[in-house]
């Protein structure tokens, strides 16, 4: 509980708070009603804080199946008048990204924000995908923060402007905008906005004739002219300190800037900052005006030289011949996120000033790595256990049989002890592409692993595709009942959703029964002998067989039911023979004085390690 | 405290003791002291058990910009494990003050090898030969804190002892935002954890 609530703060008041609560606080700020997403690091809060602090705000706000579904949700939603705001990671809007070429031609009506997080380093993303492009490609208007408080202003802005344009606009951040917190003056609310109206208009609305398509290119075309206009008039792009070396960044990177040039003032005050916060289409008024009379520029942003690029061609097209500075020419890298060091370092070869940062005086001292394991009592550790005891058990070595994994915390599998998984991709490829190895002529049976959401979300039409082409396969369905790695969310499993709404739950095994595999069962992981035996045996039929392997995340389990005993090792009887560790990799266990120990706090007494001690010297104790 | 009005905080931690809830009632109390703040976290999946560093950066005297600092800039380090604390090491700067919890959680790496919590005093012997003693607080923490009966407060002892030394917060502004940001139940013994925390250093 706290003080303040983010969303009911009232108007003008101070608070901190994290980028993604802020964007929360702009739904309710810009009278959003429908909101929408798929969790996706960095993306999540947003959702969770309307969840959170929501109660009684008549918002709409629920997760989707996936984010394609989300998207064409909140864009049905703002048809009928209501605003509407759909939230995802970087990889989301690929999933998205068919309806949202469409959406460009049809357009709006209510308000309508899609919220797209990159991840630059990166973090927790598979790619650095740098989703700027898909403005320039959807032709969608962009808008992009660099702290809290403009997270929270351009989620209101982006809704004025999408209104004003009839165009759904995209809000990029990237993590260290979603995830930074920093002091933020909350604006005024207005009441949620939801469905207005709706008038049949077949040239707007419907994709299918070829000479309205046409029309509505054009439209959009010219509703794109007056996109520079309106932003001016909501106080976007903005430039700082005078001078003609010219600096032109957006987003996080301007942070890392001005970060530099506060410290250090570098040769006087000759340096222009020009800060671009409307990414598609290029602001190229502001832009000229504000490079007329640069000597030098330098491009500052993070992943792709997106608008290194723009900045390049408009002085090109315009016949401007002054140097530009940035990552095609190797001054700032291609990969990774950047830092005022990085930042720093680059200006001082261009402004010829200090580098920032002392010399460290200390040196890190060297330590073994820690990759997140799973939590202690995970249920896909008993899993990927059963699964190789039962390759085993079939007769095969584990080399030989292929186990394709997917997205969630189940691909922490690769880490050792378990080395399970050997591939893992993209959102529901593990059965496709357990498809195409074995069609492509492999001769020993091929297991795709997939969580329960992930199968929700992509997991059925390459289930269909394997059932439809009769391809021998082995399935696991690894089913926790949560969207776990992104923070615990409902899935279409569930009978309440966070936002307390009954909804009817979706259940995967009468999902997978009407499909139409071969062989289905429901197996409890921690029946370990019995979905070691199951394993052995669907892997040696033919035909699709669906394993689900359902028992609930150990977090969500010890959050509703509490921990009920938990384990220690008696060091007297313990020979560390390291057994334990070396099946389960429970990160509760560790050795400490020459013997195994259960870090009480930690273990969650769900017996896994005390199958595997030949010297029975892990005993069960109370749970205090 | 430093010169630079930006004060640069380092929490390292391991996933699920508390490191990023000490982040964020700092950065809560520095908007209540009327500071700039901006925290960035390499916040990662769900899961507990990894590596986590948060950055806070306190503006005492104008806007802070960047979430990050970078390696030699921090004026403070607290380190909820000692491991995670020798891993981020560089991060301290030449004046920093280091506050370690003297507790250890070997990463599953190392047990898989049968090496574990003898690391400890290795570290902790080679942390301290290279910090002079003045600006090296070594805390039981979650000593203090399981002994009060609340083990998940070591974060607040921390606090306790973090603003003991730096005196960055009134004690007002620490009790609103541990209280704005803590439920009923835990309020309390979150306060009593931080008090014990100014208290030993107090009686240092
Ligand atoms: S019982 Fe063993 S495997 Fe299970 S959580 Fe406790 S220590 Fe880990
Ligand atoms: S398996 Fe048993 S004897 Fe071997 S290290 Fe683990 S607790 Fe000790």
């Amino acid at each position: 509980m706290r003080n303040y609530n983010p969303l009911k703060a009232p108007e003008g008041v101070r608070i901190a708070l994290m980028g993604n609560e802020a964007i929360a606080r702009g739904v309710v700020e810009s009278g959003t009603y429908v909101v929408t997403g798929y969790p996706g690091t960095p993306s999540s809060e947003i959702i969770m804080t309307l969840h959170e602090y929501g109660s009684g705000l008549d918002i709409y706000a629920e997760w989707a199946v996936n984010e394609r579904v989300a998207f064409e949700i909140a864009l049905g939603a703002s048809l009928g008048g209501a605003r509407s705001l759909v939230t995802m990671k970087g990889p989301g809007l690929n999933v998205a990204s068919d309806p949202a070429l469409s959406a460009a031609y049809s357009g709006v009506n209510g308000g309508m924000t899609i919220l797209v997080a990159d991840d630059p380093g990166p973090m927790t993303t598979q790619t650095e995908q740098d989703s700027r492009w898909y403005a320039k490609l959807s032709k969608l208007p962009m808008v992009s923060p660099s702290s809290p408080q403009e997270a929270k202003d351009f989620m209101v802005v982006s809704q004025r402007l999408s209104e004003a344009l009839q165009l759904p606009v995209i809000l990029r951040t990237t993590t260290r905008v979603n995830h930074t917190v920093g002091e933020v003056i909350t604006g005024g609310t207005e009441l949620p906005r939801g469905f207005q109206g709706f008038r049949a208009d077949p040239p707007r609305y419907v994709r299918a004739g070829m000479s309205w398509n046409l029309e509505r290119h054009k439209w959009l075309n010219n509703q794109l002219r007056l996109v520079e206009g309106l932003v001016k008039q909501y106080g976007l792009n903005r430039v700082v300190e005078g001078g003609n070396k010219c600096i032109v960044t957006e987003g996080v990177s301007y942070n890392y800037v001005m970060e530099v040039l506060s410290r250090y003032r570098p040769t006087g005050n000759n340096v222009k900052v020009i800060k671009v916060d409307l990414l598609w289409p290029i602001p190229r008024e502001f832009l000229l005006n504000s490079l007329s009379d640069c000597e030098e520029v330098l491009v500052v942003e993070e992943l792709d030289p997106y608008l290194e690029e723009s900045v390049k061609a408009l002085l090109n097209e315009q016949k401007i011949r002054v140097n530009v500075y940035g990552k095609s020419n190797g001054f700032l890298p291609l990969e990774g996120e950047l830092s005022a060091l990085l930042v720093a370092k680059t200006l001082s070869k261009l402004l010829g000033f200090g580098v920032l940062s002392a010399e460290p005086r200390l040196k890190s001292l060297e330590v073994p790595s820690r990759p997140p394991p799973m939590c202690p009592g995970c249920p896909h550790r008993n899993s990927y256990i059963a699964i190789l005891f039962g390759i085993a058990k079939a007769g095969y070595r584990r080399e030989d049989i292929p186990i394709f994994g997917d997205i969630g915390c189940y691909a922490l599998s690769v880490n050792p002890p378990l080395n399970a998984i050997w591939v893992e991709h993209s959102m529901g490829a593990s059965i496709s592409m357990a498809i195409g190895f074995k069609i492509s002529g492999y001769n020993r049976p091929v297991i795709a692993t997939i969580g329960d959401s992930t199968f929700f979300h992509a997991g059925l039409q390459p289930l269909i595709e394997a059932v439809n082409k009769r391809v021998d396969l082995l399935v696991v369905v690894l089913d926790n009942s949560v969207v776990a790695m992104t923070g615990h969310q409902s899935t279409p499993a569930w009978e309440t959703t966070e936002s307390g709404r009954n909804v009817k739950p979706v259940d995967i095994v009468e999902i997978v029964r009407s499909v139409g595999v071969e062989n289905l069962a429901v197996v409890d992981p921690f029946n370990l002998d019995e979905m070691t035996t199951k394993v052995s045996e669907f892997l040696k039929k033919p035909g699709v067989n669906v394993l689900i392997a359902r028992a609930p995340c150990a977090i969500l389990k010890v959050r509703r039911e509490g921990v009920k005993r938990r384990y220690k090792v008696l060091s007297d009887k313990c020979t560390k023979c390291l057994a334990c560790v070396r099946v389960t990799g429970c990160p509760a266990l560790y050795v400490s004085d020459e013997k195994v120990a259960v870090s009480t706090e930690d273990c969650v007494g769900c017996g896994l390690c005390v199958r595997y001690c030949p010297y029975k010297a892990i005993v069960e104790v109370e749970a205090t | 405290m430093s010169e630079s009005k930006i004060v640069n905080i380092l929490i390292s931690s391991v996933g699920g003791q508390g490191g990023l809830t000490l982040s964020r009632v700092i950065a809560v109390a520095s908007v209540l002291s009327g500071y700039s703040v901006r925290t960035g976290e390499t916040l990662g999946m769900a899961q507990r058990f990894g590596s986590v560093l948060s950055y806070v950066r306190v503006g005492i005297d104008g806007i802070v910009y960047s979430p990050l600092f970078d390696e030699g800039e921090a004026h403070y380090m607290v380190c909820m494990e000692v491991i995670e604390c020798a891993r981020a090491l560089k991060y301290l700067g030449r004046d920093g003050v280091l506050i370690v919890d003297d507790v250890v959680k070997p990463p599953t790496s190392m047990s898989l090898v049968g090496s574990g919590s003898e690391i400890k005093s290795v570290l902790l012997k080679q942390i301290s030969s290279t910090i002079d003693s003045a600006r090296f607080f070594l805390v039981p923490a979650k000593r203090i804190a399981i002994e009060l009966g609340s083990s998940r407060a070591a974060n607040m002892v921390l606090l306790g002892v973090l603003n003991g030394i730096s005196k960055l917060f009134s004690e007002s502004a620490v009790t609103e935002a541990v209280s704005s940001l803590f439920s009923n139940s835990t309020r309390e013994p979150s306060l009593l954890a931080y008090r014990r925390g100014v208290d030993y250093i107090k009686h240092l």
